[in-house]
Order: C-alpha cells, then structure tokens, then sequence
C-alpha cells in the first residue's frame, strides 16, 4: 500500500502486526457472571492472612489508605509471641513429609518450569544471621518447600525437623526431616497454606520419640 | 508511602497496573474488566472448554494480585504480563492433564512420549493484537482495520466514513502509537 511509505519504521512493525490479524473478527467470550466474585473470594482469604500477621507484628506496612504493600524482608513475627505460644502446650506435630516426598523426586519435577510462590528468609531466633531460604514452588498440581542451605543447618545429637508453623503460633505441622543437602523439598498440602500455616521453622530433634516440636528452633522464617 | 490514588473507570493503563502494584483491589478489579475477557477467551481457545477456562481465568487473577509486587508498572505492563500468567496455567493444567491421561492408559500400549503441544505464541499474540485494536475503540478501530485488514485505501476510508483524509491519516498514526504503546515495541508475532 502506497500510504504505509509515509510510515515510520516503528508504526510500520505494528501495522505489520495489525495486518497479521487478516480479515478474522475474534468472536470474544466474556467471562461468566459471578467469576469476579468468586475471585474476590479468594482475594479476601489472602488478605485475611495478611491481616491476620499485622495483627501479631503490630507494625503494619501499609500506606495511608489502608493498602498492604508486600515486603519480604520487614515482615517478620515476633519473637517473644512465639516462644511464649510455643512454652506453652505445643500441639504435637504430625510426620507427613516422608510419604509424599519419594512420589516428588521421580524425575518428574523440572525445577526450572516450576513457580516460585512465596520465600522466605531462614533467619536464626537470637542473632538474626541468614543460613537460608525457603521457597514455596508450584509445578502443575503439585506444591513444594524448597530448603535452600546458604550454611549448615545440622544436628549432631539428632535431627533437623522442618515445621510449618500457623500464624495463630500454637498449631504447627511437620513437613518432615531436613538431613543437610544444599537444596532439598517437600510436598506441601495447599490447606496449609490457606489456613495460615506460613511460618517456616526448622528445630532440633532428639530421636526421644515424642513428635512434639522441642522448642529449639534453629531457624525460622515467613513465606510472603 | 504515597496513598492509593482512588481510580476512575477512565484510568490510564499505566495507572491500573500501578494500582495493582501499590495494593489497590479496586485496581484489580478494574484490569478483570478491561483485560477479563482476554483471558478467558485465550483460555477458551487453548483448553476448549468453559469450565477450565473460568478455573484458568480465576487463578491468573488471583495469582497476578500475590505476585503484584513482581510487576513493573508501565503503560505496556497490562495485560502482556497477565496474558504470561495466563500461558504458564494453562501449559500446566496441559501438563497435568497430560500426565494424568498416561497413567490411565494401559502399559501394554505404545505410548506416544511426546509432551502435548505447547500453547501456540503466535496464536496468543495475535489475539492480544486484536483485543487491543478491539479496545481502541471507533473510529480508530475501524480504520485500522480497514486500512491494513481489508487493505481500503485511504482515501476510500474516508470517503466511507465521510471524513477528511488528514484525519483519517491522523487517526492512523495516533493508533498505531497507541498500540505501540500497549505492546512495548516487541518484535514478535
């Protein structure tokens, strides 16, 4: 056409996309009525955990109208709230990693299509120091903890047990034993996460028998 | 912390996705109106079927909004990064369902190993040219799409749409820097 002469280079590209469209008109769908609200649904249920953290961190970080901003690195429990939730009656943890976690690592995972969802910095209770992170990945129906070891989080008396912790500090969950590998996962139910079970936390274990979590957390941290 | 600018139905693209990025539900909610049915019916034409793509189309939202703090607002942020999401559910509902169809399949049967066929990137491109063009509205959709669809000349739009031709020459390129504008300038498609 003789009038595209008069074009740029860059209005040119887009014609040239535009021309790519031929003559079909996209017959559209619209979304069904009802979907944004079943969305809105959801989008509630993550901001009541959000809320639910302000509440036990006391320090929101939010602008002025009310509005929560994420930022990973401020949004930590406090520490005092917890060991006093966890002095008291801990609910015992039950093991549930070591089933899951064969089905996971057979070759089917491949890291590298897999979604980062949340992570969190794995920081120790009394110096606040980095030995790692932890990252909640989705690969297709299956969701996983990914622990990542900057350092050595070991236990020579014992075991390294990996928890998720509620946000309510009483109700924890065991994901089961983390031996020391630079990188190691475990299957996550999703009901976990929905109800608020976000708080990362690996302890030392003796091998006592008793599957309590023995109050002596090695590291801990948030997923957000 | 600068406050949530309350948002008009008329907002900038631009100022949606700052929106979302900034917390602002009603921003979401606002970018579900304008960008929804894109993705759904990218969803529909990749899944074939309504249920999937309503199931594919609720989750790209609510992921979009707990990742919002991973988008970089910008004119051309919406909806290429909602349409990403978008992609990456729906390979994976594939995947999924892919697997799952192959461990019903007996094991004495030849299997075909081969993964199924990605989403087709020219497909979603071009029907993210389109929903954009859609989106700009009359009368610079129209001519557009007579000019470089049906390949009208000019001088013929605007005749048929009783127009100047300096106009219809305005209307053009102010288009075409629209859509320029939506799509970052890429290169593919």
């Amino acid at each position: 056409m003789d009038d595209d002469q008069e074009l740029t280079q860059n209005e040119q590209e887009i014609a040239q996309r535009v021309r790519a469209l031929g003559e079909e008109r996209i017959d559209w769908m619209t979304p069904p009525v009802g979907l944004w609200s079943r969305i809105e649904i959801d989008l509630g249920r993550e901001r009541a955990a959000a809320d639910d953290v302000h509440d036990i961190v006391g320090d929101p970080v939010s602008d002025s109208a009310g509005n929560s901003r994420p930022t990973p690195s401020r949004r930590r429990l406090s520490r005092r709230a917890l060991v006093a939730a966890l002095g008291g009656g801990i609910a015992a943890g039950v093991a549930i990693g070591a089933l899951g976690r064969g089905a996971l690592d057979q070759g089917v995972l491949d890291q590298g299509d897999a979604r980062t969802l949340r992570t969190a910095e794995l920081r120790t209770l009394t110096t606040d120091q980095i030995l790692g992170q932890a990252i909640l990945r989705e690969l297709g129906e299956d969701l996983y903890l990914q622990i990542v070891a900057n350092e050595p989080i070991v236990y020579a008396a014992g075991i390294v047990e990996v928890w998720l912790i509620n946000l309510d500090g009483q109700r924890m969950v065991s994901l089961g034993v983390y031996q020391g590998e630079e990188s190691a996962r475990f299957p996550v139910p999703p009901v976990l996460l929905r109800q608020g079970f976000i708080l990362v936390d690996l302890s030392r274990e003796l091998l006592d028998g008793d599957n309590n979590h023995s109050g002596d957390s090695i590291v801990r941290g948030e997923l957000s | 912390m600068r406050s949530v600018r309350p948002l008009s139905p008329d907002a900038s693209d631009a100022e949606v996705a700052e929106g979302i990025a900034e917390g602002s539900p009603e921003a979401l909610r606002l970018a579900f109106e304008r960008w929804g049915t894109l993705i759904y019916t990218v969803a529909i034409r990749a899944l074939g079927n309504a249920h999937d793509a309503e199931e594919i189309t609720q989750q790209v939202f609510v992921a979009a909004w707990s990742s919002r703090h991973l988008l970089r607002p910008g004119p051309d942020a919406l909806p290429r990064w909602l349409v990403g999401i978008t992609t990456n559910r729906i390979a994976e509902l594939r995947r999924s369902r892919f697997r799952a169809d192959r461990r019903t399949v007996a094991v004495a049967q030849q299997l075909d190993s081969t993964p199924p066929p990605g989403i087709d990137d020219k497909v979603v491109n071009k029907l993210v040219v389109a929903y954009e063009l859609e989106r700009l509205g009359p009368p610079r959709s129209d001519i557009l799409r007579m000019a470089y669809g049906n390949d009208v000349p000019l001088k013929e739009i605007a005749a048929q749409l009783d127009m100047p031709l300096n106009t219809v020459k305005s209307h053009l390129r102010r288009g075409l820097a629209e859509l320029r504008q939506r799509f970052g300038g890429d290169n593919h498609g």
